[in-house]
């Protein structure tokens, strides 16, 4: 199974995430206590002007920079 | 039994960590164990000075804990706590497919940036122009100002002071064209208040609907070129109000660059509503000169923030906000709301007022004041101004809207001819903001910076003033 990051995925695509990668502890910590964690399932709702995703009940949205950091996997 | 049970070499470095602590933290041991687990900076440092001896021995148990995982364990501890979450939701809650379709839809448009840059524009132009600049800063202070101060309070506080008081400098100080009375109350309460408070409702309005973070995921970009990031688009549109209030706001700003950014561009060049006000009854009716103006200040927004973004070493910020469904925002908490708010302020704010008028009846009582002018004077020439003009950016400080209505006069009496309107108005924008927004930038940022800030601006002011009176008379530019 092929990984991309969420910078990677294209509107509309659902993923799920394995990992954070490239971002600091800190931020790392900030993207949990927002809900997302690892094997969440999120969706990408819009890529411009900045990235927002779906993910439970909640819309995040982030810059480029945290959303090349988030790994995920494309599965069905 | 916790409500949360980790795996057994967390639980078990646990039991060895809450074994070895001793102090009193006001926390569960178990709690105080886990912080320092998941690599709590502050915690770690209490623990450190508390324990003394005990530390290192934590300090092992807490490093052998984190080599048995592949990840950190804030992250490990993290999951179990998720897992339990869903776990008790998955029991307690059922959902219903019943959504919040035209939440959703208007949700859409106001980030996409094609509808989403003229929504903008049109929440701007009702809510601040219209409702705060014109019903706010127009209806209710002319009757607050003439109908209430001018009519009935002004004049029985001099009669009063003329029959009681025999001492002319002391019946200034209370009384008279800047007393604390006739002027720092009148001008908190009749001007500031009905401006803010109408402010504060508009605001809270935006912010109960769920706004301002689409706000500020649409200017992200924006600011990030300026060293800055979504999130600096409230205390900036907050400035638009007031700027004292907004310098306040910039305390929720992530890191210290970017509170020290977001203060200076302020301080330079977001206009509050007393300011913008004022500009639009000078410009409105010369079109080409209030463009030249909206292309000045905003000119020098992005160059000011570029450059200083460039300057100032630090990381650049990183930008992440929930987005909350839009609501439509109950009355009740509106109102509750901005009632507090505006509690609030004229507790933080009308003794700076008072200290203001204080401050002018000294200057007046000493003659530092005309001094003061005199050497002003000059400049204005310089300017291309009446050498008048040099007492609206003195008493600008003090009170922007004496500066603003000191302008306005003369306009009214036909002292100044648009060029001349223009180049006043971009001076008072750019020039040092009020000096309530000043003490609470030394308040925030120190003196070190607030001074700093200062000594940049008045200068900068008078520069940007010049450059435009020059350019527009070697390019011929006759603005009607």
């Amino acid at each position: 199974m092929s990984m991309f990051t969420v910078r990677q995925l294209k509107k509309g695509q659902s993923a799920c995430i394995v990992r954070f990668a490239g971002i600091t502890p800190a931020g790392m910590h900030k993207m949990m206590a927002l809900g997302l964690t690892p094997g969440d399932r999120l969706e990408v709702l819009q890529t411009y002007p900045t990235y927002v995703l779906r993910f439970g009940h909640t819309q995040l949205a982030l810059d480029r920079r945290l959303a090349q950091g988030i790994e995920v996997e494309l599965r069905p | 039994m916790p409500i949360v049970e980790y795996d057994a070499a967390i639980e078990e470095a646990l039991k060895k960590i809450t074994r070895l602590l001793t102090a009193e933290y006001r926390l569960s041991l178990r709690f105080v164990a886990l912080l320092l687990l998941q690599g709590d900076e502050e915690l770690r440092l209490r623990v450190s000075i508390l324990e003394g001896e005990r530390w290192p021995e934590i300090q092992e148990l807490i490093g052998q804990t984190e080599r048995q995982y592949a990840q950190p364990l804030n992250y490990v501890i993290t999951m179990y706590r998720q897992q339990k979450a869903n776990q008790i939701a998955a029991q307690c809650v059922s959902e219903q497919a019943k959504g919040n379709r035209w939440g959703e839809i208007i949700s859409f448009y106001t980030m996409w940036p094609v509808t989403g840059v003229p929504i903008l524009l049109a929440v701007l132009y009702l809510g601040l122009y219209q409702f705060v600049g014109r019903f706010g800063a127009g209806v209710l202070v002319d009757y607050l100002e003439n109908s209430i101060f001018a009519a009935y309070i002004n004049p029985v506080v001099d009669q009063l002071l003329e029959l009681y008081l025999p001492w002319e400098a002391v019946r200034a100080l209370i009384g008279g064209e800047y007393g604390i009375i006739t002027l720092g109350f009148r001008y908190a309460i009749a001007i500031v208040l009905p401006v803010v408070g109408t402010f504060f409702i508009a605001f809270s309005i935006l912010e109960d609907s769920g706004y301002l973070p689409r706000l500020a995921m649409l200017t992200d970009g924006i600011f990030k070129a300026i060293g800055l990031n979504g999130r600096a688009v409230i205390p900036m549109v907050l400035g638009l109000g007031c700027g004292t209030m907004a310098t306040m706001v910039t305390r929720t700003l992530e890191t210290r660059r970017e509170r020290l950014i977001a203060a200076f561009l302020l301080a330079l060049a977001v206009p509050c509503s007393a300011q913008l006000g004022l500009i639009m009854a000078l410009l409105a009716v010369h079109p080409a000169a209030l463009g030249i103006w909206i292309a000045v200040i905003g000119t020098t927004f992005i160059a000011a923030g570029t450059l200083a973004a460039r300057l100032l070493p630090g990381e650049q910020p990183v930008f992440y906000l929930e987005l909350p469904p839009l609501r439509l925002p109950k009355a009740g908490n509106v109102l509750t709301k901005a009632y507090t708010r505006m509690h609030w302020y004229i507790l933080e704010v009308l003794p700076l007022f008072v200290a203001a008028s204080a401050l002018i009846w000294l200057g007046k009582m000493t003659g530092a004041f005309r001094s003061l002018l005199t050497l002003l004077q000059p400049l204005m020439g310089v300017l291309g101004l009446p050498p008048e003009s040099a007492k609206i950016f003195v008493f600008g400080f003090f009170r922007r809207d004496y500066g603003a209505a000191g302008l306005y006069d003369m306009m009214q009496t036909g002292g100044l001819d648009t060029h001349q309107k223009l180049v006043a108005a971009i001076i008072l924008t750019l020039f040092v903001p009020c000096i309530a927004q000043f003490a609470v930038m030394v308040k925030e940022r120190g003196w070190a910076v607030a001074g700093a800030i200062g000594a940049f601006i008045f200068p900068f002011a008078f520069i940007t003033g010049y450059t435009v009176h020059r350019g527009l008379m070697l390019l011929q530019v006759i603005l009607e």
